[in-house]
């Protein structure tokens, strides 16, 4: 299902139309809403082929139900992951939106995986700053002092790459 | 904006390089405090030192002050933990957090991405944008 946005791009290059497609992952069995249908072979080549032919990419990842705008050798700030250690290299396999300058492929509710090859590495495990909260009540004699010191796991963002 | 002078590193994008090189663990052979520490340099040292070759670990006693483990990490900063009183699994947790620190300060990470790249899809203007339409 393609829909087209109108938006006209810097004055270098001429306007071009922001193309979006939705597609959907391969193990999901029925389509999430009627408009979310797969598009043909043919049309999801063309369209890819465009997104191919452009210079650099994003991608909206999934990690653990938060979205992440990430572009190559970006560093993503998660809560901490139990069972990485530092050098692994992980897999990003749930991606919301794979896009470029011009073109963007929304997916319903994954991109394809074989559009897209997405790997983080585990570089750090730090802990942050202490965070404080502080809860009062006026006049009711209440109040609290909560103190968290949080512990991440830091991904840098090793390849992304779009595949034909 | 010119380029810069040094290599700007990605740990991580091509290969990744462990931060932490070596790990100093000072003791006490006689007072109280380095109790759990003698006892975790007997048991669980030698194994560590094992799975991680990259980090350098030297023991040296420290006579008549707490036990401490010293973390020096590949920036040149170092990270103190001083570890008197603490059982040997308290011990552990702590070599751990200073084996997968990186020598940075600790700090509050306000935004999700930490990234250096341009926008991919350019600044919004108001020149190069279709209209408001009602």
């Amino acid at each position: 299902m393609v829909g087209a946005a109108q938006r006209s791009n810097s004055a270098v290059t001429a306007s071009a139309v922001r193309l979006f497609s939705a597609t959907s992952t391969a193990s999901q069995a029925t389509p999430s809403s009627s408009t979310a249908s797969p598009s043909t072979s043919s049309s999801d080549d063309s369209q890819i082929s465009l997104l191919r032919n452009q210079l650099k990419y994003y991608a909206v990842a999934e990690i653990k139900n938060r979205p992440y705008l990430i572009t190559k050798n970006d560093i993503i700030v998660l809560d901490r992951l139990k069972d990485v250690q530092l050098g692994d290299v992980i897999e990003l396999n749930q991606i919301k939106e794979l896009g470029s300058k011009d073109y963007a492929i929304q997916g319903a509710p994954y991109v394809s995986s074989e559009y897209y090859s997405i790997k983080a590495t585990v570089i750090e495990q730090p802990k942050g700053k202490i965070v404080e909260t502080f809860k009062k009540k006026r006049r009711k004699h209440f109040q609290r002092r909560y103190h968290i010191k949080p512990l991440h796991t830091l991904l840098r963002v090793s390849e992304l790459e779009v595949k034909a | 904006m010119p380029a810069p002078l040094h290599p700007v590193l990605k740990n991580g994008v091509g290969a990744f390089i462990p931060q932490c090189r070596r790990l100093v663990f000072h003791y006490c052979e006689r007072s109280g405090s380095s109790r759990g520490m003698i006892e975790y340099l007997k048991k669980d040292l030698i194994q560590f030192a094992k799975e991680h070759p990259h980090v350098e670990v030297i023991v040296t006693p420290r006579p008549s002050k707490h036990p401490v483990i010293r973390g020096l990490y590949l920036n040149g900063k170092d990270k103190v933990v001083c570890v008197r009183n603490m059982e040997p699994t308290d011990i552990a947790g702590k070599v751990a957090l200073l084996k997968e620190s990186a020598g940075n300060r600790m700090k509050v990470f306000k935004k999700p991405v930490i990234s250096t790249t341009e926008s991919v899809r350019g600044i919004w203007s108001p020149f190069h944008a279709a209209p408001h339409k009602i």
